[in-house]
């Protein structure tokens, strides 16, 4: 699943651009709302899930998304 | 609970103007963009403003509107639907219709009321918007105000759009929307494929052109004549304070759809309506791009093309593009608003970028030379931009 996750950030991020779980979403990738906005559904295409941004208010690294979606029962296939 | 309290939530974070020691905002500007304007009192060249065809000082121009003056007084005091829709006022509507070749226009107070008003009027909470990642603020709080699934692609890219509208279903209505011109980077949208991509996925396309419209096209009738597109089934917002040199924005489609809006977009229906000087500007600017946009495209093309050449030579990063625009790249805010400074402090007056405007650590600086600046004033400009990448 972080696999997942990562290459579906990554294609959104400038070239060049290192992600690892431990990335923080704003600080490190530098997102703002609307890529955070863009990455949630683009998540949602991913997975085939559809995704409250309400729940994602907390997320601050990529891990915290694959927390999130291991608790809504997501599983990694 | 202490109305202190309420107040200081609003005190402004200044550490970046003391950082650069620089504030590019709120400049007072002394006189007309002539081709010198005048900045707290001192003489600069104007790289800043969106007067592309520099006709905001046009002897015509002004003309037409001290004499609607004469003949209206300064303004009518009401909303278009009550006593503010002058002959002027339809007179105008029509000629912008015919000029960017759709059925209906409605003219309301600027470009920014035009997108923010649009969308909660054509949409609901059943409906998809898909918009342009850098697409301007103006347009994302209008799709926000609707209250539906909003879903950005990236910039200009058809890949990542046509993935999403594939995968787009059981919406009321899907709208993908984007812009003529991006003004902070002088990319052109591809909007004639995204057209296409709108009408396989039964989507309804809404473009931006105020960067557009009297810039674009063989007779600067804007993108919809620069990418040859006929029989638009879309809708069209623009400004009318950039290359209209003016103020207002309109918007512009089908009849009925208009003809809609004329009675349920609050932003028209409650703004009090354009000045007749306005109108009568307007009007007169599109006559005058109808008879010499040849002649005035021409000269803003060349000195863009001098403005570029000198940023390269002084070893500056430009953004490439189509658009009579150079945006330089210039990374952190602390970055751009130096760069700004520095071009401030040899007398060139540039607009900077930084985010929200633009994403984090994507700065920009602006250069944008009107066409009513003379060979003296852009040769000037270009030996200063050349000395500052040396250094």
């Amino acid at each position: 699943m972080e696999d997942r996750i990562m290459f579906t950030i990554k294609h959104l991020l400038k070239k060049g651009t290192k992600i690892t779980l431990e990335s923080r979403l704003i600080e490190d990738l530098k997102l703002d709302s609307l890529d955070m906005l863009m990455i949630l559904s683009d998540l949602e295409d991913e997975f085939n899930i559809t995704i409250a941004e309400d729940d994602f208010l907390s997320v601050v690294t990529v891990n915290d998304i694959a927390i999130k979606l291991r608790a809504r029962g997501i599983s990694d296939g | 609970m202490d109305l202190r309290d309420f107040y200081n939530r609003f005190s402004l974070d200044e550490s970046l103007a003391k950082v650069t020691d620089f504030n590019p905002y709120y400049q007072r500007i002394d006189s007309g963009l002539d081709r010198k304007i005048r900045v707290n009192g001192h003489e600069m060249i104007d790289l800043a403003s969106n007067n592309y065809l520099g006709l905001a000082t046009d002897g015509r121009v002004k003309q037409a509107a001290m004499e609607a003056v004469q003949k209206y007084g300064v303004s009518l005091c009401g909303t278009p639907i009550a006593t503010g829709y002058l002959d002027l006022y339809q007179r105008l509507e029509k000629k912008l219709s015919c000029f960017v070749g759709l059925e209906e226009t409605i003219i309301l107070p600027s470009c920014y009321q035009a997108n923010n008003g649009l969308f909660s009027c054509i949409a609901g909470p059943q409906d998809l918007i898909v918009v342009d990642r850098l697409a301007h603020s103006s347009l994302i709080q209008g799709i926000k105000s609707v209250g539906c699934k909003i879903r950005p692609f990236l910039h200009n890219n058809l890949e990542h759009l046509g993935g999403i509208l594939r995968r787009s279903t059981g919406y009321r209505q899907v709208f993908v929307v984007t812009e003529s011109v991006f003004s902070t980077e002088g990319s052109i949208a591809p909007f004639q494929e995204i057209m296409q991509l709108c009408e396989t996925y039964n989507a309804l396309p809404v473009i931006d052109d105020s960067h557009g419209l009297g810039v674009l096209g063989k007779s600067g009738r804007g993108i919809l004549e620069e990418q040859g597109i006929e029989g638009y089934l879309g809708i069209y917002t623009a400004s009318l304070g950039k290359a209209l040199a003016n103020s207002g924005g309109m918007i512009s489609g089908k009849k009925g759809l208009i003809d809609y809006l004329k009675y349920y977009c609050p932003h028209l229906v409650y703004s009090t309506a354009l000045t007749p000087a306005v109108l009568a500007g307007i009007e007169t600017v599109l006559e005058i791009i109808q008879s010499e946009f040849g002649v005035i495209k021409g000269r803003l093309v060349t000195h863009q093309q001098e403005i570029y050449d000198s940023l390269i030579e002084g070893g500056f990063t430009v953004v490439p593009g189509e658009a009579p625009i150079n945006s330089i790249q210039s990374g952190s805010k602390e970055a751009t608003l130096f760069l700004a400074k520095k071009l401030y402090d040899k007398g060139i007056l540039s607009t900077p970028f930084i985010e929200p405007s633009v994403p984090v650590d994507e700065g920009r600086v602006r250069l944008i030379a009107g066409a009513n600046l003379t060979q003296e004033t852009v040769t000037e400009a270009t030996e200063i931009i050349q000395r500052l990448g040396r250094l």
